[in-house]
């Protein structure tokens, strides 16, 4: 029977076996001879495709269209604002903003288009008055009045200076029969006007401002409206076309009141003209406006078979486009993530399940069964099921770190509750958990654990977090504190240091420590000097890295597990996978490494010369990511200029003497082309438009081909899309390569990557220059620099020099006006995600960046330029000093905060104030601030993550119910039977999974990525 | 005659460009304080509902006061930012002490909307938006630029004065040396409209860079900062 039953089971194994080998089989041959890999192989003209793939192909090329030009205006806007901030006075700034902006020619030219998006200038310094869509016509009458008398007044206060007062916009759903209404108002004047109610007009006034008497008002009233010499009306209105209220003003044209010093000394009225007012601008005057932005993406039943935000989300992970400034702001990267929207039962079971047992353990220390239960801790006999006791309690919290970790961030945050808590049952939390403690740490120094209890119960949940970060490197052995562990805890606690969460996972000096980077940077050096590698040296290298990463893999998995709370497990082994390939890719250290451009190359043609095309297949997303975007050469290398197709193909194991030449004059040619943003899109619609739809196999079939060892270049190509889209589904928090950087993410895309237009000039460089104090040696640079501006600048320019930021936007930061910036809001970093439609207003302010004083390295106080965060090595190569940096701003003032991002490059840093504030220093460096104005919301209209808010009340009863009754149990416990204790520990189980799984269903129903 | 009608045209052209030359060269007009008045409590106007403090009025209209943070233009054409904040009993807020689930509940509403209903629920508000008498304590620090540096115009409606045990003005270089700090009871004799307003001048923590101290105004003292008490104070703060 059982031999019958044994050989059934294993048949059906089988069975199942080679039924799905031949299943994946038959889908791979059907793939990659399907129509997407035709074209990718450049075998086929899309034109002979089915309708739909045509359609899609059309759709993704529009798409993609829009993107890059919104990105585009986007960037002008940017580097127009920093220029003309930066350069206020000097003759070229004077050039743009002295142009009289009432002139149609120069209007035709202030206003720049990319596409159907536009860019002009807007204004900030004049009060804006709306009335309300219900207010009568009359009352919008008086305001006109009252505005152009107020702006009369500031006039003469200002000694007759020009000035922009006032600006009326008019409310979309105003009526059109009073907008006709006061279209003849304003064509029978508004001298009249102020003629016929100087009466009405100056008690209003008067009221108002009680300092300013009826007679003194009548007086000025009277001679802007023609009562003084010879009745010469003080008010231009020619500007107004007669028909501005019904026409214009219902599409959110303005009518702007100014003062205009021309020799009858005006009040001047302009409709429709945004830049109407000839009058000087200042720091606070100026902005830009980009109408019309947009990042598209189709989230709609039809097309796509999702309803929303969140289905779409879960489906395809990361939004089409994500434009970010630097890096993608990591507390916005949760709400992008489909895990965000699930509800954590693995963690849930297994944090309250280790609970439970350590609940069960210290609550009976008192009682028979306590004592009972510990005993085996206690006889070294027995030190073996100690030991396995032990385990269990790790195991039961998925692993010690995790279970420490878990202890550590998740009670606490509910002990520090006193809302919701007597202060006897703090008092008993306290005790309790400092038993809790011991006994899971295995320590018998009371004074200790209740120390470290007390120290824990007055630290929030987030420092905790801050400070534990890297516990398992320093502090655990075996899954318990090291004695040096708790000491080292109590220390940073009693000092309040906790590591910022932007340190680096692996912080660089500590990659360069590593010996495997070392060889590689040596290598990296050599090939720059024409040099060579023996083969020993590289084999030692792999060894060493393998033994280096296969002592990450671990750790990794288990750091970010728990950090992810266990939900992203699969992703990460996927990733830590990947990253375990590291140790047999040199190429990536080559393209990384600082080497010139023609030992790169040469490099390159080594890897695909000695037939490791499938290169491609073991690289991380992190490689795959800097292989594509970092660095131009490469990426020309991979895609053709002009049809898209991918060519690598083209090169390999058949690379004879000749093919490489060509393929070099290839590279010179495409690199002469400067044409980088073009056809990095242009490719990514290619792969899009056969990826993109989730009935697509390709995609799916990519992990698996990943796998294959095969030198084919189809594979290679092939493996690096379908990791390109794991990276593109979970990964997004990669920066895009240093400060003063934006990049531009898509599926399918590389980031594109708007960097810095010139990295040879600095700030204070150009400023000297300007200064007309330069170096000679300089000139040339600072010129080139200046024909740079201007071309970027101005308004007549050519599209292809958006590619990236002046150096002088190093000068700010660039931070996003949420929603809630109405109620103020903390600073954000600059980010946008689609679908997003928009208009976008950017202004120059400053931040409000905090940080605490003695916060360990990582971030950095400097000016001058990140490069300061930097020193050398004994062996000249780049490492992060790890010091502070105190030097002031380079203009002296307004000083920024730097750390270094995960590539170890420095990247400006803001962060929102800590509950603290006697400890908090507070920065205020500049910045330019976008608020973008969201049209529709709540259809299908993101942008951002908006309001994320959850009932505090609910919250608080939640926790109460979660922690209430295990304490309940505790205090109980000493005194009653064991039974009650482990009742207790279970209802406290119960309570705590029920309460999880409803803080969790709260917290989804709050991270609905649209804001309303 | 015709040698009349021309000498009459020409004097007639000569007294148009004179004029036109006495009016180009006449001399500009010194700034006058008739509108942008010096007195602080002109700056607080009437609105909607309650009063307004007006920043247009107080600062020339060298400024800009929006979302609790207040851009003021420098000497040199540089931008010097203050930011406000409060602490309601302990909860820290931006402008608005808003109950925990508002944004929750107003979900739906149009911005102006979510303000609206934000500033009737709000426990109390800093902005330049007051309502003397709806029992909400609001203030406002407003700051300005004068010969001798900085002034610091604090205002508080009648129910900030009512709802707070003590109403002292705290500030300094450094928030966490009380060395560095000093403190004065509010001054009451200034009242229009339901709202008080004092002054400050002298003070230097704004100068420094970074900045580690501040100004704080309502119920606290430098002896609740040194023990940490504050938590438990309803103050506004400007930094």
């Amino acid at each position: 029977m059982n031999r019958k039953a044994d050989f059934g089971f294993s048949q059906i194994v089988i069975a199942v076996l080679m039924l799905t080998v031949v299943i994946t089989g038959g889908k791979i041959v059907y793939d990659l001879s399907g129509e997407g890999s035709q074209y990718l192989l450049g075998q086929a003209n899309i034109k002979t495709f089915d309708q739909g793939i045509i359609d899609r192909y059309n759709q993704t090329s529009a798409y993609t269209q829009d993107a890059t030009n919104s990105v585009k205006g986007f960037i002008y806007a940017v580097n127009s604002l920093a220029y003309l901030d930066t350069y206020k006075d000097n003759a070229f700034s004077k050039k743009i903003l002295g142009v009289k902006f009432n002139d149609d020619k120069s209007l035709t030219t202030a206003r720049k288009s990319f596409g159907g998006v536009q860019v002009e200038p807007t204004y900030y310094d004049r009060e804006t008055v709306t009335p309300a869509a219900t207010a009568s016509v009359e009352s919008v009458k008086e305001s006109i009045g009252l505005a152009v008398l107020s702006c009369w007044f500031i006039f003469e206060d200002k000694g007759n200076e020009p000035t922009r007062c006032f600006a009326l916009a008019m409310p979309s759903d105003y009526p059109a029969a009073s907008l006709t209404e006061l279209d003849g108002f304003m064509n029978a004047g508004v001298a009249s006007y102020l003629g016929s109610h100087k009466l009405l007009l100056c008690e209003q006034f008067s009221k108002k401002y009680s300092f300013i008497t009826q007679e003194v008002c009548l007086e000025k009233i009277g001679g802007l409206a023609g009562d003084g010499m010879f009745d010469v009306e003080d008010i231009d209105q020619g500007d107004v076309p007669a028909n501005f209220f019904t026409t214009l003003a219902p599409k959110g044209e303005l009518l702007s009141i100014c003062a205009d010093p021309s020799w009858l000394d005006e009040v001047t009225l302009h409709g429709g003209a945004e830049d109407a007012c000839d009058a000087p601008t200042n720091a606070l005057s100026f902005g830009y406006k980009v109408k019309g932005f947009s990042l598209p993406q189709d989230v709609t039943p039809s097309s796509s078979g999702f309803t929303n935000a969140v289905e779409t989300l879960t489906a395809y992970g990361d939004p089409q486009y994500l434009l970010f400034y630097e890096k993608f702001p990591a507390d916005e990267a949760q709400y992008w993530e489909t895990s965000s929207y699930q509800i954590a039962w693995g963690t849930i079971l297994a944090v309250e399940g280790g609970f439970a047992l350590v609940d069960v353990i210290t609550m009976g220390m008192g009682s028979k069964f306590g004592k009972t239960l510990l005993a085996p801790f206690k006889n070294p006999v027995t030190e073996v099921t100690g030991n396995l006791v032990k385990k269990a309690v790790s195991t039961a919290g998925q692993g010690a770190t995790r279970l420490i970790k878990g202890l550590f961030s998740t009670p606490i945050e509910f002990l520090v509750k006193r809302t919701v808590m007597t202060e006897a049952v703090q008092e008993s939390a306290e005790i309790a958990f400092g038993k809790s403690i011991r006994g899971l740490l295995g320590s018998a120094d009371d004074a200790v654990a209740k120390e470290l209890a007390e120290k824990l119960a007055g630290t929030s949940s987030h420092q905790l977090k801050e400070l534990l970060e890297g516990a398992d490197k320093h502090f655990v052995k075996d899954g318990v504190l090291t004695t040096e562990g708790e000491r080292e805890l109590l220390d940073r606690l009693n000092k309040k240091v906790f590591i910022t969460h932007s340190t680096p996972e692996i912080p660089f000096s500590e990659v360069m420590e590593m010996p495997y980077y070392k060889l590689v940077y040596q290598r990296a050096e050599q090939l720059a000097k024409g040099g060579d590698v023996t083969e020993e040296l590289f084999e030692q290298a792999q060894r060493e890295a393998s033994q280096k990463v296969a002592g990450q893999v671990g750790k990794e998995i288990v750091n970010e597990a728990s950090l992810q709370g266990l939900r992203s497990v699969p992703r990460e082994a996927v990733r830590v996978y990947r990253a375990g390939m590291r140790g047999q890719n040199l190429l990536k250290e080559i393209l990384l490494g600082d080497m010139t451009e023609e030992a790169r190359k040469e490099a390159l043609i080594k890897v695909l010369k000695a037939g490791d095309a499938d290169i491609l297949a073991k690289m991380s997303p992190l490689e795959l990511r800097a292989f594509l975007s970092n660095q131009g050469a490469v990426k020309k290398m991979l895609f053709d200029e002009k049809t898209g197709k991918v060519i690598l193909g083209a090169i390999g194991k058949d690379f004879t003497e000749e093919a490489q030449q060509q393929a070099l004059k290839r590279l010179d040619t495409i690199l002469a082309s400067k044409t980088i943003d073009e056809l990095a899109p242009r490719s990514g619609i290619a792969i899009q438009t056969f990826l993109r739809t989730p009935t697509s196999s390709i995609g799916r079939i990519g992990g698996p081909l990943a796998m294959l060892e095969q030198k084919r270049h189809l594979v290679a190509v092939l493996a690096g899309i379908a990791a390109a889209r794991i990276e593109s589904m979970a990964e997004k928090n990669y920066p895009v390569g240093g400060a003063n950087s934006i990049g531009l993410k898509s599926p399918y895309f590389h980031t594109i990557p708007y960097t810095t237009l010139m990295e040879d000039v600095t700030y204070p460089e150009i400023n000297a220059y300007i200064a007309n104090s330069p170096d000679p040696a300089l000139q040339k640079k600072l010129q080139a620099h200046q024909a740079l501006v201007e071309k970027t600048v101005l308004p007549n320019y050519g599209e292809r020099n958006m590619e990236g930021l002046l150096p002088e936007v190093e000068r700010y930061y660039l931070s996003l006006t949420k929603d809630q910036g109405v109620f103020s809001q903390d600073p954000e970093r600059f980010y946008l995600a689609s679908p997003c439609q928009a208009d976008l207003l950017l202004e120059v302010s400053s931040c409000e960046c905090y940080y605490t004083e003695d916060a360990e390295a990582g971030i950095f106080e400097t000016g001058d330029a990140p490069k300061q965060l930097m020193g050398k090595d004994e062996n000249g190569n780049d490492v992060a000093t790890g010091k502070f940096v105190t030097t002031p701003h380079f203009d002296g003032k307004n000083s920024m905060l730097y750390t270094l991002d995960s590539n170890s490059k420095s990247i400006k840093e803001c962060h929102s104030d800590t509950a603290w504030f006697h400890a908090d220093t507070l920065h205020k460096p500049l910045c330019i601030k976008v608020n973008p104005i969201v049209e529709n919301y709540g259809t299908d209209n993101y942008c951002y993550h908006g309001i994320s808010d959850s009932d505090e009340a609910i919250s608080s009863a939640i926790t109460a119910a979660q922690i209430g009754l295990p304490f309940l149990g505790l205090l109980c416990g000493p005194a009653a039977p064991a039974c009650i204790a482990g009742i207790m520990a279970a209802v406290g189980f119960g309570t705590g999974v029920v309460g999880e799984a409803a803080k969790g269903a709260i917290a989804i129903d709050s991270q609905w990525p649209n804001h309303d | 005659m015709k040698r009349t009608t021309t000498l009459i045209i020409l004097l007639v052209v000569l007294l148009a460009l004179l004029s036109w030359v006495a009016i180009q060269v006449a001399p500009k007009p010194a700034p006058t304080h008739q509108f942008f008045t010096e007195n602080s409590k002109d700056w607080i106007v009437p609105a909607e509902t309650g009063v307004e403090v007006s920043s247009l009025l107080a600062t020339r209209s060298e400024t800009r006061v929006q979302a609790g943070q207040q851009d003021l233009l420098t000497e040199d054409g540089g931008i010097a930012s203050f930011f406000l904040s409060g602490m309601y009993h302990g909860k820290r807020f931006d402008t608005l002490a808003l109950p925990s689930d508002f944004f929750s509940k107003t979900k739906g509403m149009s911005i102006t909307e979510q303000h609206r209903a934000g500033e009737e629920q709000a426990a109390m508000r800093v902005q330049p938006h007051l309502i003397p008498g709806d029992g909400v304590p609001d203030g406002f620090i407003l700051a300005r630029k004068e010969e001798k540096g900085i002034v610091f115009y604090l205002y508080i409606d009648d129910d900030f004065r009512s709802q707070l045990s003590a109403v002292n003005l705290v500030w300094g270089d450094d928030f966490s040396d009380s060395g560095t700090l000093r403190e004065r009871p509010f001054s009451f004799a200034n009242l229009k409209d339901g709202v008080y307003v004092d002054s400050l001048s002298g003070a230097s923590w704004y100068q420094d860079d970074p900045i580690k101290g501040g100004l704080l105004v309502g119920d606290i003292t430098i002896s609740t900062m040194e023990s940490f008490e504050e938590t438990e104070s309803t103050f506004m703060m400007v930094r």
